[in-house]
């Protein structure tokens, strides 16, 4: 019982955050989308802290269900989006969604089932490292990986938040209005 | 003079020598890696030249010299991509620049450098925030340089991303245009929705090969055998389905016809030529580089896109009366010819120079298509077929080159275009794939319908009251490099092909 118990957590969490992502797209009131999304982020955040990656956890809740999630609620409010508001979709667009999302799910469901028939010879043929120590997830240590090993992305990834900013400065800017001679 | 002070002056002359020599391997420590990163890797001066074009729209006062800084630029990033030619270096075990990925980052700066000239025109000039557009250009390329050249699926991820952004933004430049606007929405939308499928296709091969690296996937590839883990053949599946969205291979295309009929024409084309090459590079790259051994699994998926995008595409464009939707959808078809070469690359080496003369004729074309819709499109101020009516008359040699682009994205004879399909069909039929052949040959004959219909709008319609329309020097040389480039590769394909 002891032993299994990460796995009976682990299973709690998913649980409660597949529940929640649910209710995200369910939920008619879009601030309750919100809220149901904080809820879904903060049961991925504990999800990192049962793989040993306790900054990631923090983060995930600082930056996810923290700042990001204020930004959105604002962004809601000021947009002033209610139930009223919300496009009509027509059943048609509505049947091919279904299907559409249903081969989906058979699809992943079906390669889950085989992969939890065949996954100790998966596993078995690669060596893979897993961490199981509890200090991989510290600072210290995703410090000395994202600065040696992962230095190039990290850096790589200025440019496209460089691209990205001056993509919204010019799409946000006010054209200058120009005054026409024959008004 | 003693021999002491000879001494002493010799002794300080040792000394100052050292000491210079000691400042010289300082120096060279410290800049080696720097200067050696600049040499080897293209994306470097890329990014340096698109923060420089910037700068400029703030500095410069003068906004003519913008497009000669971006040229220099663009040849600059040139030239560094041609010297590593048969180098390999690998950089930081991320990146490695084979023959193939520079002979593709080549052709690809050179269609910019071409697209640049496009943007010499009036309806570019009025805009106020241009050098950000260049600016976007280069960072572009760099997204441009890292996809063509990754060893490592985060750098994969990452050149998607820099790319897709920035070719969002330049979809919505012309911003009082409500169909720029909505192209621009609809690209971020479906393009976000997409890099979702690429992440989780990345975590599941994550998952089932514990690695980032293509080398490693490849290898744990080959050793899973028929053992494989259905988590690696969805992730492959996702893989494809994200890729096909960059490419805009069906069914993955309805954004494709919406977005390059709102975009800038400038934006369009980089869209049509660069972004495709970019995607269709990567995808090589994916395909025969990581997932070779598993083969047997995507080939069938990837044959019934090929089928599915050729036969819609080339229906539906002959349904067109907008000039740019049937340039869109013939872009998709030739999704479907380039896709081939992804499809035979695992068992024919010849199918990475069948890709890139695939690209360079295509390219070729669609430069002089674009191209000539910009300077009807300001004349007319209608982007319908109907607008080109009379053009023979109007400007001759704009109208030829038309002609030999649109008998070129056809595959008439001695156009590039016709060798790029050639081989192409050539590679899946020597793969059993008969019947994908016929297909394709069939499809070919059914755009024979839409492409003449521009030549038959130019040639056989008149239209007395359009005026004439002038070419400045830099659009000639555009439409002559062009026109040149489809008529010598189309006459010695070789000089492409037997690049690579």
């Amino acid at each position: 019982m002891i032993a299994n118990l990460p796995n009976y957590i682990f299973f709690f969490l998913a649980f409660i955050a597949i529940f929640f992502a649910i209710m995200v797209i369910t939920a008619k009131n879009p601030i309750h989308s919100c809220l149901y999304l904080v809820l879904t982020m903060f049961a991925i955040a504990a999800n990192y802290v049962l793989l040993n990656a306790q900054f990631l956890a923090i983060v995930q809740m600082i930056v996810y269900a923290g700042a990001i999630m204020v930004l959105f609620l604002f962004t809601v409010m000021l947009l002033n989006l209610n139930a009223d508001s919300e496009p009509v979709k027509s059943n048609l667009m509505k049947f091919a969604g279904v299907i559409v999302g249903g081969t989906l799910l058979l699809l992943f469901t079906a390669a889950l089932r085989k992969s939890i028939g065949d996954a100790e010879p998966v596993m078995n043929s690669i060596p893979m490292q897993i961490p199981n120590h509890s200090n991989v997830g510290l600072i210290q240590n995703l410090g000395w990986v994202l600065f040696k090993d992962y230095v190039f992305p990290f850096e790589a990834i200025s440019i496209l938040i460089l691209s990205a900013m001056i993509g919204a400065v010019v799409l946000g800017k006010k054209e200058k209005v120009q005054l026409s001679t024959n008004d | 003079m003693s021999y002491s002070i000879v001494k002493f002056k010799i002794g300080c002359y040792l000394w100052q020598l050292n000491f210079f020599q000691n400042f010289m391997l300082l120096q060279s420590y410290l800049f080696k890696g720097i200067l050696w990163e600049f040499q080897t890797n293209p994306m470097v001066i890329l990014t340096i030249f698109g923060i420089v074009m910037m700068f400029l729209g703030v500095v410069l006062k003068a906004k003519e010299w913008l497009l000669t800084v971006g040229l220099l630029g663009l040849l600059g990033g040139w030239a560094v991509t041609i010297l590593n030619w048969d180098t390999h270096i690998p950089h930081f075990k991320m990146l490695t620049f084979d023959n193939m990925s520079l002979a593709m980052l080549a052709t690809a700066l050179a269609f910019t450098i071409l697209i640049f000239l496009i943007t010499d025109h009036k309806e570019y000039e009025e805009w106020s925030n241009r050098a950000e557009f260049y600016a976007l250009f280069f960072f572009s390329l760099a997204g441009v340089a890292l996809m063509l050249s990754f060893s490592n699926l985060l750098i994969l991820f990452i050149g998607i991303e820099i790319l897709s952004i920035t070719s969002y933004v330049m979809a919505g430049f012309r911003k009082k245009d409500l169909l720029s606007n909505e192209a621009s929405l609809k690209y971020f939308l479906m393009g976000s929705f997409a890099t979702g499928f690429l992440l989780m296709g990345i975590a599941l091969i994550y998952g089932s090969t514990g690695s980032f690296d293509i080398v490693a996937i490849h290898a744990a590839g080959k050793g899973l055998g028929n053992n494989i883990s259905p988590l690696y053949l969805i992730g492959i599946i996702l893989l494809i389905v994200a890729m096909g969205f960059k490419t805009s291979v069906a069914p993955f295309h309805f954004w494709a016809p919406d977005v390059y009929q709102g975009a800038p024409t400038a934006s369009t084309a980089y869209m049509s030529i660069v972004v495709k090459l970019a995607g269709f590079g990567a995808f090589y790259r994916l395909m025969y580089g990581a997932f070779q051994y598993s083969e047997y699994s995507w080939s069938t998926t990837i044959v019934a896109m090929i089928a599915l995008t050729l036969i819609l595409s080339n229906l539906i464009a002959t349904r067109q009366h907008n000039f740019k939707r049937m340039l869109a959808y013939s872009s998709i078809s030739h999704a479907g010819f380039m896709l081939m070469a992804v499809l035979y690359s695992v068992h024919s080496i010849d199918a990475s120079g069948n890709l890139l003369l695939y690209i360079v004729g295509y390219g070729a074309a669609s430069i002089i298509a674009f191209g000539a819709l910009q300077l009807v499109h300001y004349q007319t101020g209608s982007d319908e077929i109907e607008a080109f009516n009379g053009l023979a008359k109007r400007n001759p040699f704009l109208a030829a080159c038309i002609v030999l682009a649109m008998c070129s994205m056809a595959g008439i004879p001695l156009t590039a275009g016709f060798f790029g399909k050639f081989y192409m069909l050539q590679g899946i039929i020597d793969q059993g794939h008969l019947w994908l052949a016929v297909v394709a040959v069939l499809c070919s004959a059914v755009s024979f319908y839409y492409y003449f219909a521009v030549i038959k709008a130019m040639y056989l319609t008149e239209n007395d009251e359009a005026e004439t329309i002038a070419l400045n020097p830099y659009q000639i040389f555009l439409f002559s490099i062009a026109g040149l480039a489809i008529l010598v590769f189309g006459v010695m394909p070789m000089l492409i092909k037997g690049l690579l």
